[in-house]
C-alpha cells in the first residue's frame, strides 16, 4: 500500500444541493493558488457546473487541466491551477485493468450516469494524493446524502471484496495460475457451479438470464484480478482517520436552510474530527439587511424584511449551537457565475487573515 | 385525463419536495387518488401526515427484496438471497440497479391500479439521470431474461406521453436555469417528451423600497429574460415569504391551481 505524503492537504466542501458549494470550492482553489500554492481542484458533482466557471468542456472530463484565472486581487493578478471534472469512464480507463477482453458490463457501468461516480471518485482522489504533486487538493463533493455515499465508497469496495467472497475467488485464482488458463469465462462458470456460489448464481440467472451470468462472472474476475487497484482507494479512509492534514467545510446557505440535513451529514461523517470541521454560511445578506432603515417602509415590506432577518437569525443560531467554527459569506450581487467567483475570492482573502 | 406519473426533478435546493407535495395536495383536492413517492431520500412522515398526503412507505432495499421474491416465487428465498454478502455487495456497488428496481416498482403499482397517480420526488439532477439511464444500461447488460422484459414494460409505460409528465424545478439563477435546460434535453432524449421547466421562487414584486430586494429583483429579471426569450420556462411560481413548511406548501398548492 502506498504511503501518503505529509505535504498534501485536502480541503473538502460538502453540503446539500444548491447552497453554492461548487462556487465556494472553486473560489477557494483560485484564492489558494494566488497565494503561490500548487492546487488541484476536483469536482465530483455529477452536474458539472464547474465547467461553466472554469471554461472547461465536457470533452476534458477526467483529465487534469491547467486553468489560468484572473483573480482581480492586488497581490497576484493571474494565477494558475489544475482542475479535474470527475469522469468515472476516464478514471476507469486510467486504472488500466488487466483482462483478456473488455468486459461489457464494466464498460457500461463506468459511463457518466452509470451510477459508479462515488466509487470512482474516491479512487481518483486517492490517486491524486499519491501523486504528491499538490500542496492542497480542493474537493467539491456530491450534494447531501450522496456525500455520505462518497465516504461509504471505501466500505463498499471493502465489502465487495468481502472475506467469504474473496476466499472463493482466491481458490479460483490459484487454480487459474496453476493451470495457466488465465481468463476463460466459460471455464470459470464450471468452477463457479462446483462451489457454494452455484445456488446464488442460479437465482441470479433466473432473474437476469444466463448470458448475463457468464458476463458477470467474467466482470467479477476482472475486478478480482485487479483488486489491488481498487483496494488502494481504501487508504483514503485511513488518511482521514489518521492525524493528517485536512479540513472539512460544511456549506449551508441563508436562503436554503435545510439545517437538519447539515446536522445529519455531520453526525454520519464520523471520520472527521470536530476541530477540523467548520460551517460556512453562504449567500448571507446580513450586512445589507443591517443597512436598511425600516422607518420609511410600508407594512408589506416590513413583513418581507422580517422574513429575511429571521432566515439569517436561524442559521447563525444553528451554527453557534452545533458548531465551534463558523463563518458567514456575503451573497454576491453579481449575476454571472464568474463574477460571483471574483466576489468570493475577496471573501477568502479576509477569511485567511482572520 | 390526468397523467399517471409526475416526475419532479431539478438541481438541489430548487424546491422539488415542496412542489411535489403541493402538487400531490392539489390533485388530492381535485378528487384523484394520489401517492407521493420520496424515492431514495427519507420520508418526512410528520410533515406528510400533517398535510394528509398519502405516501409510499418503501425503500430501495425493501423494493428489491420484494422484486426478487416475485421473480423467484418465494419471499423467504428473496430475504435470504438479499442478506448474503454476495448480493449485498452487488447491490451496494451498483446503486443504479436498486434505483431502477424501485422505479419499476412504482410503475408496477400504476399498472395494477388504473386510478392511481404517483408524484415522484426525484433525486437531484445527476442522480435523476442515473435513475433513468439505468433502465437503458441494464437492458444492454442483461440482454435477455425476465428482467429485460420488465425493463421493456417500464419503457413502454414511460414513453407514452399521456402517462408521464416531467417537471424540472429551477431557481431564477443562471446556473440553475442552465442546468434545467440540460436536464430537459436529457429527459427528452430518454423518451420523456412531456417535460416542462418550472421557474420557482422568483420575486413577484416589480420594485421595492428595500434596496437589497430591488437589486435581487433586477438581477433575477435580467437572467430570467433570456431564458423566457428562448422559451425555456414553461410556468412560474413566485416566492412565498413564510417560514412554516406546511403554510408554504398550502400556499404553493393555491398558486399551482391556476398554472398546471
Amino acid at each position: 500500500m502506498t504511503t501518503f505524503t505529509d505535504k498534501t492537504k485536502i480541503e473538502i466542501f460538502c453540503g446539500t444541493g444548491g447552497v453554492g458549494k461548487t462556487t465556494l470550492a472553486t473560489s477557494r482553489a483560485i484564492f489558494l493558488s494566488s497565494q503561490g500554492k500548487k492546487i488541484l481542484l476536483i469536482t465530483i458533482d455529477p452536474s458539472k457546473r464547474l465547467k461553466q466557471i472554469l471554461n472547461l468542456s465536457e470533452s476534458d472530463a477526467g483529465q487534469t487541466h491547467q486553468v489560468q484565472f484572473e483573480t482581480k486581487l492586488e497581490t497576484s493578478s493571474i494565477t494558475e491551477l489544475d482542475a479535474i471534472l470527475m469522469s468515472p469512464t476516464h478514471t476507469f480507463q486510467e486504472m488500466n485493468l488487466s483482462s483478456e477482453k473488455k468486459n461489457k458490463i464494466l464498460e457500461i457501468l463506468m459511463r457518466p450516469n452509470g451510477g459508479m461516480n462515488e466509487i470512482m471518485a474516491i479512487i481518483e482522489v486517492q490517486k491524486q494524493i499519491n501523486s504528491k504533486k499538490y500542496d492542497v487538493i480542493v474537493l467539491d463533493t456530491p450534494p447531501g446524502k450522496h456525500f455520505l455515499d462518497f465516504l461509504k465508497a471505501t466500505q463498499k469496495i471493502d465489502r465487495f471484496f468481502d472475506k467469504s467472497f474473496v476466499e472463493i475467488f482466491k481458490y479460483f485464482g490459484k487454480k487459474f495460475k496453476s493451470s495457466k488458463i488465465g481468463f476463460a469465462p466459460k471455464k470459470v462458470i464450471g468452477l463457479v457451479v462446483s462451489t457454494g456460489l452455484k445456488k446464488l448464481l442460479k437465482y441470479l440467472e433466473l432473474v437476469t438470464g444466463k448470458e448475463f451470468v457468464e458476463e458477470f462472472v467474467d466482470a467479477i474476475f476482472t475486478l478480482y484480478n485487479n483488486k489491488e487497484k481498487f483496494v488502494a482507494a481504501l487508504s483514503f479512509q485511513k488518511f482521514l482517520e489518521s492525524d493528517s492534514s485536512y479540513e472539512l467545510f460544511l456549506v449551508a446557505s441563508t436562503e436554503q436552510q435545510k439545517l437538519d440535513e447539515i446536522l445529519e451529514i455531520q453526525k454520519k461523517s464520523t471520520h472527521f474530527s470536530s476541530e477540523k470541521t467548520s460551517v460556512l454560511i453562504n449567500k448571507s445578506i446580513k450586512k445589507r439587511l443591517d443597512l436598511v432603515d425600516d422607518e420609511n417602509l410600508i407594512k408589506e415590506e416590513l413583513t418581507i424584511l422580517e422574513y429575511f432577518k429571521m432566515l439569517e437569525e436561524k442559521v447563525s443560531q444553528f451554527s453557534s449551537q452545533y458548531f465551534g467554527k463558523f463563518r458567514t459569506f456575503e451573497e454576491s450581487i453579481s449575476t454571472s457565475p464568474k463574477d460571483q467567483v471574483y466576489d468570493l475570492i475577496k471573501e477568502w482573502e479576509v477569511y485567511d487573515k482572520e | 385525463m390526468k397523467n399517471r406519473l409526475y416526475i419532479i426533478s431539478g438541481k438541489g435546493g430548487t424546491g422539488k419536495t415542496s412542489f411535489s407535495l403541493a402538487l400531490s395536495k392539489l390533485l388530492l383536492d381535485q378528487g384523484y387518488k394520489v401517492q407521493y413517492a420520496a424515492f431514495d431520500h427519507e420520508v418526512e412522515v410528520e410533515k406528510l401526515q400533517s398535510l394528509s398526503v398519502p405516501f409510499f412507505d418503501t425503500t430501495v432495499e425493501k423494493s428489491c427484496e420484494k422484486y426478487i421474491g416475485l421473480k423467484l416465487k418465494s419471499e423467504t428465498i428473496a430475504r435470504w438471497v438479499m442478506k448474503t454478502p454476495f448480493f449485498n455487495a452487488l447491490f451496494s456497488i451498483l446503486p443504479s440497479l436498486g434505483s431502477m428496481i424501485l422505479l419499476g416498482h412504482y410503475i408496477k403499482e400504476l399498472e395494477n391500479d388504473p386510478d392511481l397517480i404517483i408524484v415522484l420526488d426525484s433525486p437531484a439532477t445527476g442522480h435523476a439521470k442515473s435513475m433513468l439511464e439505468a433502465t437503458y444500461n441494464f437492458k444492454e447488460i442483461f440482454k435477455a431474461g425476465v428482467l429485460v422484459q420488465d425493463i421493456h414494460r417500464m419503457h413502454d409505460f414511460l414513453h407514452q406521453s399521456e402517462n408521464v409528465r416531467s417537471i424540472i424545478c429551477s431557481l431564477p439563477t443562471e446556473m440553475s436555469l442552465q442546468e434545467a435546460g440540460e436536464l430537459k434535453s436529457f429527459m427528452i432524449s430518454k423518451g420523456i417528451s412531456n417535460t416542462d421547466i418550472l421557474l420557482n421562487n422568483y420575486i413577484e414584486k416589480q420594485e421595492s423600497n428595500l434596496d437589497f430586494l430591488n437589486k435581487k429583483i433586477k438581477a433575477e429579471d435580467e437572467i430570467v429574460k433570456n431564458f423566457v426569450k428562448d422559451e425555456l420556462i414553461n410556468f412560474q411560481i413566485s416566492k412565498i415569504f413564510d417560514h412554516s413548511p406546511s403554510k408554504v406548501i398550502n400556499e404553493m398548492r393555491n398558486k399551482l391551481e391556476g398554472v398546471i
